[in-house]
């Protein structure tokens, strides 16, 4: 019979070897995705291999690009919270395979359309790619749950590691509410921290 | 350490719960409070849109604890599926002090005709309409309680729809404002209605423990950091832990009432690591929310009660409602309002607290007679993810990114605000409304999970544009662009009452007059189950009030 597992167990570990709680300036987080030689990374995510890794920042820097208005989707690292999110415990296995196999018909798409691999497209074919598949609806609904796991990126509390600064809030004037969650008390912990008492 | 029998067993934490705990165990009675979810102090609230509003933390996993939920399709069929495929969920809280912890706590009475819907309005084709066993008179003295103990802020100016009241004014004085809730005032005024200033279930200066207001920017959904809004927890357990009197036991999943003899003589839950546990108890008082409420008592099988505890007659279930009406919203731009110092309509934190009343009870020359309801307004929730994804599409329903998704995001978030309102009338009772066991879907423990067929009555439809069109008048008033509204026959499954209703007739009801049940010596339902009708209006107010007249009823029975 199951018990209340979420409740029981420190979910620790799906942080993987990188503690959110230290600080987010400090984290050995990869380089960010205007890097094209993707050969040099220290891969440290855990759903994604280097060639996944690389056509996903590509896709989230066009979704959400650095420009005149604020910060973009490297900056806030949504790469790696995309793996964080992923590496949730009590993720619907659909759903983490649907982010996954999406890659894959990225990927598909890019011999389809430009006959080669994705790590040889340009930026403009990169762009182009984005737009063709963007108006099917295939690619219309993978490019759409990745621009929300870009929001929960840089809106979520700096504690999770990818609003820098709180940069999410800043460019666009938010007020966050207080008080702010305690390292013990985020998403990753609060199970374990709260499973664990005794009443 | 839980004793193994106490004077009363409360399966829930809920509002309907916690005025039983506290009025009995300040009567000296020892309380056993059963929770199935775990117990999150004010201390342990925070802001954190993740935990709060993009992950089931406060509510269980589907793929654990699904509910299957069953309508008709397209085609006129019903079609029944497991949320836990689906993704609808109808779980609100599974925590010590359970909904009322995360409510916006939108406090509205009902009003005297609510209690006569039938006599006052008649029939109504399809719909299982019935007068309660109670009128207002019986309740008001409760709604009072409740103000002063739970702690309701707010203003009782004179209007046509206010109802009779035991105390002159409000124990609270109203939470600060928006200036927009001035705008609204003035919007009303020329349209000849009347502004309401809505109490809220959240104090404005400190009580006991609790402080006031801190005006955070992020309420409804989300735990109170300050105790300032008055959940079950912190209003009423936190008072009744002081006597000495309460344990409150989390983790405690009951799954059976086992009965003998008339009379319910042990609860059976599972305790954190799964284990089966039993205490008995004189009283028994069922507060999970009235699906799960119903649920349970359709598990409590027993030779006597073959189809379920107290449901002889079948009832057990029937006649679910919700709350009928929607949703609607403008937008207010900077560019428009340049005689305004715009910054203060942003201004975060402070509250609109605006409603209109003026058709509670519709008398129109087009529209005919006919029971109306209520107008809420209230800005957009703060939640920045959830804001920022109603921004990813272009008017033509293509995905917008880029630099274009940036600007409007920009524009969104620092150059206007979106005012909203909701509507609230009948949900109709109706043959097609209600809850049974699935046969074949099982929660976590191996248990058959609760079957909702959901179907509301197309007068609720009818009623709720009415009171949408009056409301959209107001919007446009203020200057609004973009104006529209969305009134469907969706269940808000925060908004859930019925399946024991009380009433006189054993053959027509579960639950008697004082929320007992008709065929059990020692068993009340005390959660919005009892509602036969549900007001116009949210429940909240409603549940804590009548579960402290039941108290007193129990009290009255017992001591």
């Amino acid at each position: 019979m199951n018990n209340n597992n979420n409740w029981l167990q420190s979910r620790r570990k799906f942080v993987r070897n990188i503690s959110f709680l230290a600080g987010a300036s400090s984290l050995p987080w990869l380089l960010n995705s205007c890097t094209d030689d993707v050969g040099e990374f220290e891969l440290t995510t855990k759903n994604f291999d280097s060639e996944q890794y690389y056509l996903l920042s590509k896709v989230h820097d066009v979704l959400f690009p650095k420009d005149q208005f604020g910060p973009g989707a490297a900056y806030f690292k949504t790469v790696e919270y995309l793996d964080w999110v992923l590496s949730d415990v009590n993720i619907d296995e659909e759903d983490k395979s649907y982010m996954l196999t999406g890659i894959k018909w990225m990927e598909e798409s890019a011999k389809e359309e430009f006959s080669k691999e994705f790590s040889r497209l340009d930026e403009i074919e990169i762009h182009e790619l984005i737009s063709r598949v963007s108006k099917q609806n295939w690619g219309e609904s993978w490019l759409s749950r990745n621009l929300t796991y870009i929001f929960e990126a840089q809106f979520s509390d700096v504690l999770y590691g990818s609003n820098i600064n709180g940069e999410g809030w800043k460019w666009l004037s938010h007020y966050p509410g207080y008080p702010r969650p305690t390292a013990d008390m985020i998403y990753d912990e609060i199970f374990a921290t709260i499973g664990s008492r005794s009443y | 350490m839980l004793k193994d029998k106490y004077d009363i067993v409360i399966v829930g934490s809920g509002a309907g719960a916690g005025p039983i705990a506290y009025e009995m165990s300040k009567a000296g009675k020892k309380v056993l409070v059963l929770e199935k979810g775990p117990w999150f102090k004010t201390e342990d609230f925070f802001k954190d849109e993740i935990v709060t509003s993009r992950r089931s933390v406060y509510t269980p996993n589907l793929k654990d604890e699904p509910q299957v939920i069953e309508e008709l399709n397209a085609e006129g069929e019903w079609k029944a599926k497991s949320n836990s495929v689906s993704g609808r969920d109808f779980w609100n809280g599974s925590v010590v002090g359970g909904s009322s912890n995360f409510m916006s706590g939108y406090f509205h009475r009902m009003k005297p005709v609510d209690f006569t819907l039938l006599s006052s309005f008649g029939k109504i084709e399809g719909a299982n309409i019935v007068d309660w066993p109670i009128s207002y008179d019986d309740l008001e003295p409760y709604y009072d309680k409740v103000e002063k103990i739970v702690g309701v802020s707010g203003e009782a100016r004179k209007h046509s729809s206010l109802e009779p009241r035991s105390s002159l004014d409000f124990p609270f004085p109203p939470l600060k404002e928006n200036i927009i809730s001035s705008w609204i005032d003035e919007a009303c005024r020329k349209e000849g209605y009347e502004s309401v200033r809505c109490a809220r279930s959240i104090i404005s200066s400190p009580k006991n423990e609790r402080t006031s207001c801190s005006y955070s920017h992020y309420c409804g959904s989300y735990g109170c950091s300050t105790g300032a809004k008055g959940s079950s927890r912190v209003a009423l357990l936190d008072e009744a832990l002081k006597t000495g009197n309460l344990d409150i036991s989390a983790f405690s999943k009951v799954f059976y009432l086992k009965s003998d003899a008339g009379k319910v003589t042990e609860a059976h839950f599972y305790d954190k690591n799964g284990e089966v546990k039993k205490v008995s108890a004189d009283i028994f008082v069922v507060a999970g929310q009235a699906i799960e409420s119903t649920r349970l008592l359709l598990m409590s099988k027993s030779d006597e009660f073959p189809d379920g505890l107290a449901n002889n007659n079948g009832l057990l279930g029937k006649n679910l409602i919700f709350s009928g009406g929607g949703v609607g919203s403008g937008d207010l731009h900077k560019r428009d309002l340049v005689e305004v110092d715009f910054e203060e309509l942003l201004k975060p934190g402070v509250f609109v607290n605006r409603s209109i009343q003026n058709w509670y009870s519709i008398d129109d020359v087009d529209f005919g007679i006919a029971k109306g309801g209520t107008v809420d307004f209230l800005f957009e929730h703060s939640n920045p993810t959830g804001k920022a994804i109603r921004q990813k599409w272009n008017n033509d329903g293509s995905l917008l990114y880029g630099s274009e998704l940036k600007k409007k995001m920009k524009y969104y978030f620092t150059q206007m605000r979106k005012i909203s309102f909701e509507v609230f009338n009948d949900w109709l009772p109706t043959d097609n409304c209600f809850v049974t066991l699935d046969s074949e879907v099982k929660d976590k423990w191996g248990d058959n999970v609760a079957r909702i067929r959901i179907s509301n009555h197309k007068q609720d439809i009818i009623v709720g544009e009415f009171l949408a069109e009056k409301a959209e008048i107001i919007l446009k008033n203020l200057g609004a662009k973009n104006i529209k509204s969305n009134i469907s026959g969706g269940a808000p499954p925060n908004l859930v009452a019925g399946g024991c209703r009380f009433g006189n007739d054993k053959k027509t009801s579960v639950l008697d007059k004082n929320c007992k049940a008709h065929e059990v010596g020692n068993l009340y339902v005390t959660d919005a189950s009892f509602m036969p009708t549900g007001g116009s209006v949210p429940y909240t107010w409603t549940i804590y009030a009548n579960s402290f007249r039941v108290a007193d009823e129990i009290l009255k029975k017992y001591m």
